[in-house]
C-alpha cells in the first residue's frame, strides 16, 4: 500500500537487473570463428566446429577460383594505399571469400567477407552462466602480397556492419574498443610492426585499417631463401565497463617470402599468398593458344590419348591439376637460361631430335608448325626426364601453328612471373579448360595504357611532420595536427603509433580517432609520458616519419552525481543490464532496512583511463569505514553492511584510482528502524513565523510489529496557517541516544498528498522538527518544501537540528 | 656528333620466338602482333619485343648501346628497324623473365622519351641450322639494339 505511493527512484529488489551483474564473474570472449558458447560452467569457448575452418594442419588449399586475368605482370605488385578496383570487388563478391579462411584470388591477394563476434556474460547464478551482452561485425578484409623488391604483406580490415545485443545500453556499446593486429608465426623472421589498432567498434566501420607484415631473409637459409609465415587476425574487446574480453584469433593464412634473383632487378624480394594450388591455364576456345591445350590436355590424358613419340609402354606424364591434389605429379621450374641450363638444355636437346623423327602429319615445320613439347622443357619433368631415383616420366610431342606455339610460349613466361614460381620448390600444374579466353593470352598488358607520351614524372618521398608536442589527460581525446604531404599523390599514406616513455603503467595502450588521418584523436588507457609517431609513404619511396612527445596527466575516476535515477524498463527477454551512469545504485535514498539485516552497497563510477585499477572507501556514518577493491567487471564499488543499532545514516563513498586520484565522495541517506528500540510521545508547542505552533505525536511498533511501519500513533501539527494530520506512518526511528524521526503520509489544510517527517530530540531542553512536502515531488523532502521550521539543515537524524520547544515535552521509551 | 655513354655485351636466350627488353619500374606495353610476319620489333612503354623466325629455342648474340643523340650509321647488319618509346626509369633490363639472374642490364639515360634501333644479322643461317638436330643454336643470330634520347 505504501508502495504504490511511492515516486521516482524505487529500490531494488534482489535478483532484479540492476543487481544481477555486481555479485558475478565477468567474463567473454572474441571469435572469428564463429559465434562463442558457453561450457558447463559458463565460460565462453570458441566453437567446437568452427564455420568454414580450414582442414587440420596447413591447409593446402583453400577456397579458389581461377582468376583468368590474373595479377598483371608489370610492373612489380606493390600494395595500393587502400584497396580498390575489379579483382577486390570479384574477391570479396565470390561466394568463397565468405568463410573463416577467406580467399586467394591469385598468389598475391586474399580477401575474406566474415565476421567477428565478441559476447560478455557472467559464470553464474545459472547453471551454464548468463550471457549479458554480444557484438556481431561483418568486415571485408584484403591481402596484398608485393614482388617490388620487399619482403612483405600488406593486410586491410573494414568494418561493414556492426550489431550489438542489447541496445543501445548494454555492455558492448559502439564505443567500445576493439584491438585487432595480425599475429604472424610459422618460420622465424616475421614481424608485425604495427601491434594492436584500437579503435571503438564505430570507428572500424566503413574505412579500411591496415597492417603490414614483414620477412627478414636473414633468418633463412633456403634456396631463394624462402621462409613461410602463417598470419592471422588476433583481436579482444574492452566493453564500454573497461572490462577485457579475452582474444581470439581467426584462421591462418599462410605467406612465402623469397629473394630469388630470377625476376628481374626490381623483384628480388617479395611475399605471395601460399595457399592456393599453383597452376597455369591454357583454353582449348582460345584461338591463341587451342593447339596447345588441346596438346596438353591430349599428354595429360596419356595413356588414354595417343601421344608421340609412340612407346611400347604405357606413358605417364604428370602436371595434370586436379582440386585439392598440390604434391603428386607437380611440374618444377628449372632454369632455362642462356647459359647454365643443364636440364632444360637436355630437354629440347631431346625434343629436338625426337621431332625431327615424327612423321609429317604429325609434325610439319614446312607447313609453318613449330614442335610443341610437353611437359615443358623449362621444367624438371621435361623430355629428359629423369634419372634414378626420381621418377621417369614420359613426355609428348606433336606439332603446332607456329604462332599458337610462341603465344603460349610468351603465356607460360607471364605465368612464371604471375604466380613467382621458384626454380626447383614451387611444384605448379597445367589446366586445361573449356573457358572464353579473357585478357591478352600472350602479353600481360597494363590496363588503361597511355598514348601520350609525355615526359614520365619524378616520383619524390613524401614529407610528413608530428606537429608539437601534446598534452592532455588519460583516457581522454588530444588532439593531433600531423601533416603530410607528396607532390605526386598529394596526401600519402599516413599510420600513427604511440610507444610508452616514461611513468606509463604497463598494458597501457593509445587508439587513435583515425590512425590514417594527420590531423586526428590520441586517447590513452594510462597517464604518463608517451612519444607519439607519425609515418608516411607513397606507395613508391622508403617511408618517412617524424616524432612528437605526449604528456598526459591523471584523471580521477568519477562516482557522482549520486543516483543516477530510475532504472529504464527491462524487456523480459533482455539480459541484465549495466549501470547507466555514476551514482549510488543501492541502497536508494532514504531506503528503509530493519536493524541487524545486512545491505547491499553497490555504486558506479566512471573511468576514462581504461588501464587503471581503483579503491574504494566507504564511510558508514556509524563509526566504521570499509576499504576494499573496486569491482573491475562493471566498475563499481560493491560490498555489504550491517548496521546494528536504529538511526538515519548518511553512507558516503569515493573511489581512488592506482595513480592516486581521488573522486568526489557520493552519499546516500538510509533509515534502520528497530521494533524494539522504544516508542516516543511528544506534545508541546514552539515559536513558527504564524505565532505558535503546536505539536503532538506518540507512534510506537506494537508487540508483534516487524515494521518498518508503527501499528500505532498519530502525528499532529497546527498554526494559524497550517494544519497537519498524518493519515498514515511509514517508519519510527528511536534511537538509543534519545532521538527520535518519524516519517509518513498526511493531509494538511484538510488535503491530501502529502509527506512528513518529524523529528524529536529528549534533551533538554527538548526540540522539535518538521518537515512537509507534497508527495508529487517524490517520496522523501527534496526541493519542493511546503513546510520545515528548520529549513536548510541536513535530512539526516544527526545534523537535523530540531527547535527548541517553547513548552510540553517530548519522552523516548526503550 | 653523337656518343656513346654505355654498351653492354652478351647473349640473349630467344624462347619461344622472342625476347624482351624491359625498363621494369613502369608498365611495360608492348605486344607482339603475331598475323604481321614482317615486323620483327614491337615496342611500348618501357618495353621492346624482339621476334625471331626461328622455330627453335636458341641463344643469340647481343650488343646494346646507350648513345647521347643519334647514332652514326652501322654496316654489316641484315635489317633494321625504328622506334619511339618511354621509359620510367632508364635502366634496360635483357630477357630478364628467360635468363633470370643472368640477364644483362644497362642504365641507357634517366626517364624520358627514347628512340630504338634494332639490328639484326644471321638469321638465315639460323633457319638453314635448325633443322639439324644436332646443330648448336648458339651465336648464329646477332643484334645490334641502340637507344638514344629523343621523339621520333
Amino acid at each position: 500500500m505504501i508502495a504504490s505511493l511511492m515516486l521516482g527512484p524505487v529500490p531494488v529488489a534482489v535478483g532484479s537487473p540492476a543487481s544481477a551483474a555486481p555479485s558475478e564473474t565477468a567474463h567473454g570472449l572474441v571469435s572469428y570463428v564463429g559465434t562463442p558458447v558457453q561450457d558447463e560452467s559458463g565460460r565462453f569457448v570458441l566453437p567446437r566446429d568452427p564455420v568454414g575452418a580450414a582442414e587440420a594442419g596447413r591447409p593446402v588449399h583453400k577456397s579458389f577460383t581461377d582468376p583468368l586475368r590474373s595479377a598483371q605482370v608489370n610492373p612489380p605488385r606493390t600494395p595500393p594505399l587502400v584497396p580498390s578496383g575489379p579483382d577486390v570487388e570479384n574477391c570479396l563478391n565470390n561466394p568463397a571469400a565468405r568463410s573463416s579462411v577467406g580467399m586467394v584470388y591469385n598468389r598475391f591477394m586474399w580477401c575474406q567477407r566474415w565476421q567477428v563476434e565478441a559476447v560478455r556474460g557472467t559464470l553464474s547464478p545459472q547453471p551454464g552462466g548468463t550471457r549479458l551482452a554480444a557484438m556481431t561485425m561483418t568486415f571485408s578484409a584484403v591481402g596484398y602480397g608485393r614482388d617490388d623488391g620487399v619482403r612483405g604483406a600488406t593486410i586491410f580490415f573494414r568494418g561493414d556492419s556492426l550489431s550489438l545485443w542489447p541496445t543501445p545500453k548494454g555492455y558492448i556499446r559502439a564505443d567500445s574498443k576493439l584491438y585487432q593486429r595480425i599475429k604472424c608465426v610459422g618460420e622465424e623472421g616475421c614481424d608485425t610492426a604495427d601491434h594492436y589498432i584500437m579503435q571503438p567498434l564505430s570507428g572500424w566501420m566503413s574505412r579500411w585499417t591496415s597492417w603490414t607484415v614483414s620477412s627478414d631473409k636473414t633468418e633463412s637459409s633456403a634456396p631463394d631463401l624462402v621462409l613461410r609465415h602463417r598470419w592471422s587476425f588476433e583481436g579482444y574487446l574492452v566493453d564500454s565497463f573497461n572490462v577485457r574480453l579475452a582474444g581470439s584469433e581467426s584462421d591462418q593464412h599462410t605467406i612465402r617470402c623469397d629473394s630469388a634473383t630470377i625476376f628481374g632487378l626490381r623483384r628480388r624480394g617479395a611475399c605471395i599468398f601460399d595457399d592456393v594450388i599453383p597452376h597455369l591455364q591454357y583454353s582449348v576456345r582460345d584461338q591463341r593458344v587451342d593447339k596447345v591445350a588441346e596438346h596438353i590436355r591430349c599428354a595429360q590424358e596419356a595413356p588414354f590419348c595417343q601421344t608421340y613419340p609412340i612407346e611400347s609402354y604405357a606413358k605417364v606424364i604428370p602436371g595434370k591439376f586436379i582440386e585439392g591434389n598440390r604434391h603428386l605429379g607437380a611440374l618444377h621450374r628449372v632454369r632455362s637460361a642462356k647459359t647454365n641450363s643443364p636440364i632444360a638444355d637436355a630437354n629440347r636437346a631431346v625434343v629436338r631430335r625426337e621431332c625431327a623423327r615424327l612423321p609429317v602429319e604429325v609434325y610439319d615445320p614446312t607447313a609453318g608448325q613449330q614442335c610443341d613439347e610437353y611437359p615443358f622443357a623449362s621444367t624438371m619433368e621435361g623430355a629428359a626426364c629423369c634419372q634414378e631415383p626420381a621418377f621417369d616420366w614420359d613426355f609428348s610431342i606433336k606439332g603446332v601453328t607456329g604462332t599458337v606455339n610462341e603465344c603460349a610460349g610468351r603465356a607460360l613466361q607471364r605465368y612464371y612471373n604471375d604466380d613467382r614460381i621458384l626454380y626447383q620448390q614451387d611444384g605448379f600444374y597445367v589446366r586445361i579448360t573449356d573457358n572464353p579466353p579473357a585478357g591478352d593470352t600472350c602479353e600481360a598488358l597494363p590496363e588503361n595504357p597511355e598514348d601520350d607520351l609525355g615526359e614520365p614524372p619524378f616520383d619524390g618521398s613524401p614529407t610528413v611532420g608530428a606537429g608539437p608536442d601534446v598534452s592532455g589527460a588519460e583516457g581522454i581525446p588530444v588532439l593531433l595536427r600531423g601533416s603530410a604531404s607528396d607532390a605526386e599523390i598529394g596526401t600519402p599514406h599516413v599510420t600513427w603509433a604511440a610507444f610508452p616513455a616514461s611513468g606509463v603503467d604497463a598494458g597501457a595502450y593509445c587508439a587513435f580517432g583515425d590512425a590514417n588521418a594527420t590531423v586526428t584523436t590520441v586517447t590513452c588507457t594510462d597517464d604518463g609520458i608517451w612519444q607519439l609517431r607519425i609515418a608516411a609513404w607513397d606507395g613508391t619511396n622508403p617511408v618517412v616519419t617524424d616524432t612528437a612527445t605526449l604528456t598526459l596527466t591523471n584523471v580521477v575516476p568519477e562516482i557522482q552525481p549520486g543516483h543516477p535515477g530510475p532504472f529504464v524498463s527491462v524487456a523480459a527477454d533482455d539480459p541484465p543490464l549495466p549501470p547507466e551512469g555514476p551514482g549510488i545504485l543501492s541502497p536508494t535514498p532514504w531506503q528503509v532496512f530493519r536493524a541487524g539485516t545486512q545491505m547491499t552497497f553497490d555504486a558506479a563510477f566512471t573511468e576514462v583511463a581504461e588501464n587503471d585499477t581503483h579503491t574504494c572507501s566507504t564511510a558508514w556514518d556509524d563509526g566504521s569505514t570499509s576499504h576494499y577493491p573496486a569491482t573491475a567487471a562493471d566498475l563499481t564499488c560493491r560490498t555489504t553492511h550491517t548496521f546494528r543499532q536504529p538511526g538515519m545514516y548518511t553512507i558516503r563513498t569515493t573511489v581512488t584510482d592506482d595513480d592516486g586520484g581521488q573522486s568526489a565522495t557520493a552519499d546516500v541517506l538510509v533509515i534502520v528502524y528497530d521494533p524494539d528500540a522504544g516508542f516516543a510521545t511528544g506534545g508541546g508547542h514552539l515559536a513558527t513565523p504564524a505565532g505558535k505552533g503546536q505539536f503532538q505525536f506518540n507512534p510506537k511498533y506494537g508487540p508483534h510489529d516487524e515494521g518498518p511501519v508503527p501499528g500505532q500513533g498519530k502525528v499532529t501539527f497546527r498554526d494559524d496557517n497550517l494544519d497537519l494530520d498524518s493519515t498514515a506512518l511509514e517508519w519510527l526511528v528511536v534511537t538509543p541516544d534519545n532521538l527520535i524521526a518519524v516519517k509518513g503520509f498526511a493531509t494538511v489544510n484538510e488535503i491530501t498528498g502529502y509527506g512528513f517527517v518529524a523529528y524529536g530530540y529528549d534533551a533538554r531542553p527538548d526540540r522539535f522538527r518538521l518537515v512537509i512536502w507534497p508527495l508529487s515531488s517524490g517520496p522523501f523532502p527534496h526541493s519542493a518544501i511546503t513546510y520545515d521550521n528548520r529549513s536548510g539543515t541536513g535530512y539526516d537524524l544527526d545534523v537535523a537540528d530540531p527547535q527548541e520547544i517553547q513548552g510540553g515535552a517530548i519522552h523516548i521509551h526503550h | 656528333m653523337a656518343n656513346l655513354i654505355a654498351a653492354v655485351d652478351g647473349e640473349v636466350m630467344v624462347d619461344h620466338g622472342s625476347f624482351d627488353l624491359i625498363d621494369d619500374a613502369g608498365p611495360q606495353r608492348a605486344r607482339i602482333d603475331y598475323g604481321s610476319r614482317s615486323e620483327w620489333v614491337f615496342t611500348g612503354d618501357n618495353s621492346v619485343i624482339i621476334s625471331s623466325p626461328s622455330a627453335w629455342n636458341h641463344v643469340s648474340v647481343l650488343r646494346v648501346e646507350a648513345w647521347d643523340g643519334s647514332p652514326p650509321p652501322a654496316s654489316g647488319w641484315d635489317d633494321q628497324r625504328d622506334a619511339t618509346l618511354r621509359l620510367t626509369s632508364g635502366t634496360i633490363e635483357i630477357n630478364p623473365a628467360v635468363d633470370a639472374d643472368t640477364a644483362d642490364w644497362i642504365q641507357v639515360g634517366p626517364a624520358g622519351l627514347y628512340r630504338v634501333r634494332v639490328f639484326v644479322a644471321g638469321r638465315e643461317e639460323l633457319l638453314a641450322r635448325e633443322s639439324n638436330p644436332e646443330d648448336e643454336l648458339r651465336g648464329i643470330e646477332r643484334y645490334l639494339i641502340q637507344f638514344w634520347p629523343g621523339q621520333g
